[in-house]
């Protein structure tokens, strides 16, 4: 009833079955994280399972890689860092650990997790976002090593990678063409042919949104401040050099600011940053950050995310590399004694900018009334 | 720790096992239960280890007052005095841990009254351990319990494979294996032991695991406050129907393998539920031990079917509200229980009269229409089991109310999507496609898309429910569990495990283990 070496079958199978499911998963590898990386045109090269899963992926790879240089920030540093522009240079290997939504008290966490994962840190470039001190800070990051661990071995043995790999092998077969994926640096790759109209179409809507609170009344919160103040800490305790980079708003953001008089917001946001930490700014107004808005666009992925050609002129500036079409003042480094005049650049240029644009200036203003207006009616 | 998980599959259960194999070869027969007993001990101590101390303490107190029935010479007043300080005991610690809370929340809103909510947390397992120790004391009090030792009683209720989800193992079931398990062909034993507990794991962990997303989504949907079309509404009960069925019976798939590996047979619990044809035939399939102690010790006491029909039906439905309750505090299980009540009442009173025994009634097309009809009431009676309130449950059921032209489109759209439009690999390919989660947040109306392949799925699980032999008919040559009808045995898909079966179970197991962690996509909205 019961063959005598069925059990011995049982654990033969057993590792027949866990053989072929590496070798296919580990060939087809649709999270680039294969011990034998294979690329196999028609087969592997595109993978778009590497997508939406950098918390997973991006501690991992910190580890595996051990680079020199590690940038936190958001989907706008992830979609626009591409740190191979600093090989060569003192800053590589580098490698984007940005997570799309990554709050300063998540960079807090994953920079103390990365100081122990990744032995060869020894500078760190931080994304300054002013839309993550306009609202009460998010959770932190898991950084324990069981989450470490345990994300490490979804990636490499779960169902998810074998769906994955079939998935990823469908799409390189039948499909073909590149797809949004993160590259092997940690950074969100945007196909050819990308349209950026639609989200700058639909800026004015999405920004004066019931959804959104009080779109007209920003505040600073002051416990944003703390996680900041941890990042310095974590990096001067692990004598890490620290950079903060204030990135690039497309002058549609900076009409924003200035119609809901945010102006003295920001210029308390930057003194109060740069008194503690080293800051260098990329918002000054320029023809890459004003780009005009168009379906094609160079410096642009949408309202909010600048595209790696920014990116890589940030990177050239950072790094004193050549690059030379950049705008002469693309680069600012700020200091508190800086940030008044920055601040009245931006605000003389955005006005102007208002001028020349003045259908825009009126669908925004039409939305505020529209908001205002909802306010006045919602019962208390 | 669940039977599903790393640290249980791939370290507590070998050396379980292996500790079990070397005993079993010594001088004393009593160490391999030893061994077991404090293996169950320590399983239960791993989630809160405060409570082994609770554990202890009741399975003392319930061994004394047992021994207190059984060896002293006490009269039939005596013996019924200590038999009921032994039911006051064990309610009044469930009645405590599950229902304090409720009990408090409830008699605020009766009263008006601002009594703080206690927060207690459940001890796990405490519902079916409570049954457990209260049976046991009732034989003891019927004369129905021999002799018995410490040992055998703290085994009987700790054994770890029935210790947190059941079956709820009675006495004169467990206590009897205890000294022949030792002499059994262990081999044999562990080779059938695996293999149903591989079976179980993938039921519970590909197949149930799978639908509970999407039982999830629609639920949790109805719960934020957004409309739910007709099609996904039914997509949501219907996986949830599945899901608690392939949860449930996978899980004591899992208990009777384990169990089996230790030589010991566990009582058939799941009996193919969804073939039944009637809600009575029903609840002699599902969670059959519970049905079992519900008879034995709260209908049957109370007059059970002795007494008039409307006593009968009386009878039947406290039974089945407290059936509700003891599955959690919340009015949602009692109107599940309720329901479930009125529905026996109305096939018992079915039954009894002389049309329910036409002919015409009796064929396999009848049967087949009953079983439809018992698994779409059953399907539905589960709405207020799985919501989190009652109100959520008259929001999902008025969901599934097709009461416009545009329910029947709903239906319409996803059956046209999943099963007509399908063009074999373009469609396969479209599954697969890249950016599936993106935009990042699906729709509301994300069932009935193509973007998942959920209706193929939903089938396939269905025809298999439906069609299939169920575990212990599969098995039922190498007598799998206690209490498995002669036919099953007789009629066993199997009558052999050789290479073949092994090379299947291998799958099976690769497979589960493999669900057991999540790549999860990260949705955010681009901001």
């Amino acid at each position: 009833m019961i063959e005598s070496g069925y059990l011995r079958s049982l654990a033969g199978s057993l590792a027949i079955w866990l053989g072929l499911f590496l070798a296919v998963t580990w060939t087809i590898d649709p999270y680039g994280v294969s011990p034998i990386r294979i690329a196999l045109p028609g087969i592997n090269v595109l993978k778009p399972k590497r997508l939406d899963i950098d918390r997973v992926l991006k501690p991992y790879e910190v580890w595996r890689y051990q680079p020199r240089t590690i940038f936190l920030g958001t989907s706008r540093f992830q979609q626009a860092i591409d740190p191979s522009v600093l090989d060569g240079t003192r800053f590589a290997p580098a490698y984007n650990a940005s997570i799309p939504k990554g709050s300063v008290a998540m960079n807090a966490d994953y920079l103390r997790q990365y100081v122990r994962l990744d032995h060869n840190l020894r500078t760190v470039i931080v994304e300054l976002f002013l839309n993550n001190f306009l609202g009460p800070p998010d959770a932190g990051a898991p950084s324990a090593w069981s989450e470490f661990i345990g994300n490490a071995v979804t990636l490499f043995a779960s169902s998810d990678t074998l769906w994955a790999s079939i998935a990823t092998l469908a799409h390189n077969v039948v499909n073909g063409r590149p797809t949004f994926e993160i590259k092997p640096g940690g950074y969100l790759y945007y196909p050819p042919g990308h349209n950026p109209q639609g989200p700058f179409d639909g800026f004015v809507t999405w920004m004066w949104s019931p959804d959104r609170g009080e779109p007209d009344r920003p505040m600073l919160y002051p416990s944003v401040f703390e996680s900041f103040r941890e990042i310095i800490e974590i990096a001067r305790a692990h004598d890490i050099e620290l950079i903060f980079v204030a990135t690039p708003n497309h002058a549609y953001v900076d009409y924003y600011y200035d119609v809901v008089g945010a102006w003295g917001l920001i210029e308390e946001w930057l003194v109060k940053l740069s008194r503690q930490a080293t800051v260098y700014s990329f918002a000054q107004p320029n023809a890459w950050v004003y780009e005009p808005v168009d379906s094609r666009m160079a410096y642009w992925n949408d309202t909010f995310h600048f595209s790696l050609t920014m990116g890589r002129g940030m990177l050239a500036a950072l790094a004193r590399l050549p690059m030379p079409d950049l705008p002469g003042d693309f680069m600012e480094r700020l200091t508190p004694e800086r940030v008044a005049s920055h601040i009245e650049s931006r605000r003389g240029a955005v006005r102007l900018w208002a001028q020349a644009n003045p259908a825009f200036v009126m669908r925004a203003l039409e939305r505020r009334k529209w908001l205002a207006g909802q306010a006045v009616r919602k019962p208390e | 720790m669940l039977f599903n998980s790393y640290v249980f599959i791939f370290v507590f259960l070998p050396i379980v096992l292996a500790g079990f194999a070397l005993l079993r070869g010594a001088s004393n027969p009593l160490w391999p239960i030893t061994w077991l007993v404090l293996a169950s001990l320590f399983y239960y101590a791993w989630w809160r280890p405060e409570f082994l101390l609770l554990l202890l303490s009741s399975v003392t107190v319930n061994f004394g007052l047992g021994k207190l029935i059984i060896d002293e010479d006490l009269s039939r007043a005596q013996s019924r005095a200590v038999l009921t300080a032994g039911i006051i005991f064990n309610l009044s610690l469930l009645g405590y841990f599950k229902y304090a809370g409720f009990f408090v929340a409830n008699l605020n809103n009766v009263v008006g009254a601002h009594w703080a909510v206690p927060n207690i947390v459940l001890p796990i397992g405490i519902s079916f351990i409570t049954f457990q120790k209260i049976a046991f004391l009732v034989d003891a009090h019927r004369g129905l319990v021999r002799n018995f030792t410490l040992l055998n009683y703290a085994f009987f209720v700790t054994f770890f494979p029935q210790l947190i989800a059941g079956p709820i193992t009675h006495h004169s079931e467990i206590m009897p294996q205890i000294g022949p398990s030792q002499r059994r062909d262990f081999a044999a034993d562990v080779a059938v032991g695996l293999s149903i507990f591989v079976v179980g794991l993938f039921k519970k962990v590909v197949i149930a695991d799978s639908l509970a997303v999407y039982a999830d989504a629609g639920y949790a949907m109805v719960k934020a406050g957004h409309p739910l079309d007709t099609a996904s509404a039914w997509v949501t009960v219907l996986c949830y129907s599945f899901q608690l069925y392939y949860d449930f019976s996978g899980y004591s798939d899992m208990a009777v393998g384990l169990a089996r590996m230790f030589g010991f047979q566990l009582p058939l619990n799941f009996y193919s539920p969804y073939k039944a044809a009637s809600i009575v035939d029903f609840w002699r399939r599902w969670h059959i031990t519970l049905s079992r102690f519900l008879r034995d010790y709260l209908y049957i006491p109370l007059g059970g079917n002795r007494r008039m029909p409307v006593r009968r039906y009386l009878n039947l439905g406290i039974v089945m509200l407290l059936g509700g309750l003891w599955h959690g505090a919340n009015w949602t299980f009692v109107i599940w229980g309720a329901v479930h009540g009125l529905m026996l009442a109305v096939n018992h009173a079915w039954n009894a009269l002389p049309l329910s025994r036409l002919p015409v009634l009796q064929g396999a097309k009848a049967r087949r229409i009953a079983i439809l009809v018992t698994f779409v009431a059953v399907t539905l009676a589960w709405v207020p089991f799985r919501a989190d309130t009652l109100s959520d449950a008259k929001t999902m059921l008025a969901y599934l109310l097709p009461t416009t032209v545009d329910s029947f489109d709903s239906i319409r759209l996803f059956l046209k999507v999943q099963f007509w439009d399908f063009k074999g690999f373009v469609m396969v390919t479209q599954w697969f496609r890249p950016r599936e989660l993106w935009p990042p947040v699906l729709p509301p109306d994300y069932l009935a898309t193509g973007v998942r392949p959920l209706g193929p799925f939903l089938l396939w699980v269905g025809i298999a429910t439906f069609t299939m032999p169920n575990t212990y008919q599969i098995f039922g040559r190498f007598q799998p569990a206690l209490g498995l009808p002669e036919a099953a045995m007789k009629s066993s898909v199997l009558t052999r495990l050789d290479r073949p079966i092994a090379v299947i179970v291998a799958a099976m197991f690769l497979l589960s283990v493999l669900r057991l962690s999540h790549v999860s996509p990260f949705l955010y909205y681009q901001f």
